[in-house]
């Protein structure tokens, strides 16, 4: 049973209809396959945050997140995930909008994160300073798909992390040649490091995502 | 602006200008920064023109207008520098989504993008 468990869980998706189900299923999450989840995927829809704080510890070796969501400026659901485990290596989060908060607090509980995919179509800027807040190792693959001036706040962040970057792989979107300088300093950041960069510009800042 | 000069490890560089673009100035002075010599490793640059441009539209309008053009034709010349530097080790590959892209681009200045292979993918 415990091989077919590792099979048969070594992925998963959760949207707001399918949690209880998970609940009613594996009542006692101690008990539950969630250790043996590697890819977790979580759908936030706008009008049913997933509670899912008290179930995320027992998936402790998970390695890549996947965050899905439409609006979420007003939305408290950083809280309903709870503490993400430290197993995480790579973060995808695909949002309409995000908020500088949410997702400081999703990437500030990540030591481990080398891999970083990031895309939205509005967002509010980071805080000056926000770096020492940023403790993965990002020394994998770094995927900027934004719009607004949401990008230029979350590349200068990256480059306050203290540790430095050591991406392998960038790909990113400008929306204009004024988005340069900051891709600029990123790529420079790498330069010991990056084996593949695929930078993408658009005149008209053409949506990508 | 990108300065590929001290990038070591650098295997394949790829630059996308996604929509109807008034110059890319910017790329030819990236691609001028890039040394063989301090990139050994480099093995692939690849050039993708219009990219997610309806194909409707090219149909239409596949010139990409004097100034990208003549932009281009500096692209060229840096190409051809680095193909020499590094003895033909470097590729150079532009796509671009619909052939008339490209035959635009020629007749404008036959010699732009000169000494890169060309691929239709849309």
């Amino acid at each position: 049973m415990p091989s077919c468990r590792r099979h048969l869980f070594r992925r998963v998706a959760f949207r707001s209809h399918n949690l209880p189900s998970w609940k009613n299923t594996f009542p006692d999450p101690s008990t539950s396959p969630a250790a043996y989840a590697h890819e977790m995927r979580i759908h936030l829809a706008s009008d049913a945050p997933i509670q899912l704080a008290e179930y995320m510890p027992y998936f402790s070796n998970v390695r890549d997140l996947t965050l899905i969501g439409g609006k979420c400026d007003n939305l408290e659901w950083i809280p309903s995930i709870g503490k993400l485990p430290t197993s995480i290596r790579s973060l995808t989060m695909k949002f309409v909008s995000i908020t500088n908060a949410q997702v400081l607090n999703i990437m500030g509980q990540l030591p481990n994160l080398d891999n970083l995919s990031l895309c939205t179509f509005k967002g509010s800027g980071f805080p000056d300073g926000v770096g020492d807040i940023l403790k993965g190792r990002y020394g994998g693959k770094l995927e900027l798909l934004l719009m607004d001036d949401f990008h230029a706040s979350v590349v200068r962040s990256l480059l306050e992390v203290s540790e430095g970057l050591g991406f392998k792989s960038v790909k990113a979107f400008c929306n204009a040649e004024d988005d340069f300088p900051v891709y600029a300093d990123l790529v420079s950041a790498c330069q010991d490091t990056l084996i593949d960069l695929d930078i993408s510009v658009s005149a008209e800042g053409s949506p990508l995502c | 602006m990108f300065d590929f000069s001290n990038h070591k490890s650098i295997e394949h560089l790829s630059f996308s200008l996604l929509s109807n673009f008034a110059s890319c100035r910017w790329l030819s002075t990236a691609l001028s920064t890039i040394s063989p010599a301090n990139s050994p490793r480099l093995s692939t640059v690849t050039i993708y023109l219009h990219r997610h441009v309806p194909p409707a539209r090219l149909v239409s309008e596949p010139t990409l207008g004097a100034s990208a053009t003549k932009d281009l034709r500096d692209v060229g010349t840096e190409v051809k520098r680095i193909r020499d530097e590094s003895r033909g080790k470097v590729k150079f590959e532009v796509v671009v989504p619909l052939p008339q892209v490209m035959r635009s681009i020629r007749l404008a200045w036959p010699s732009a993008l000169e000494g890169c292979s060309f691929r239709v993918e849309y």
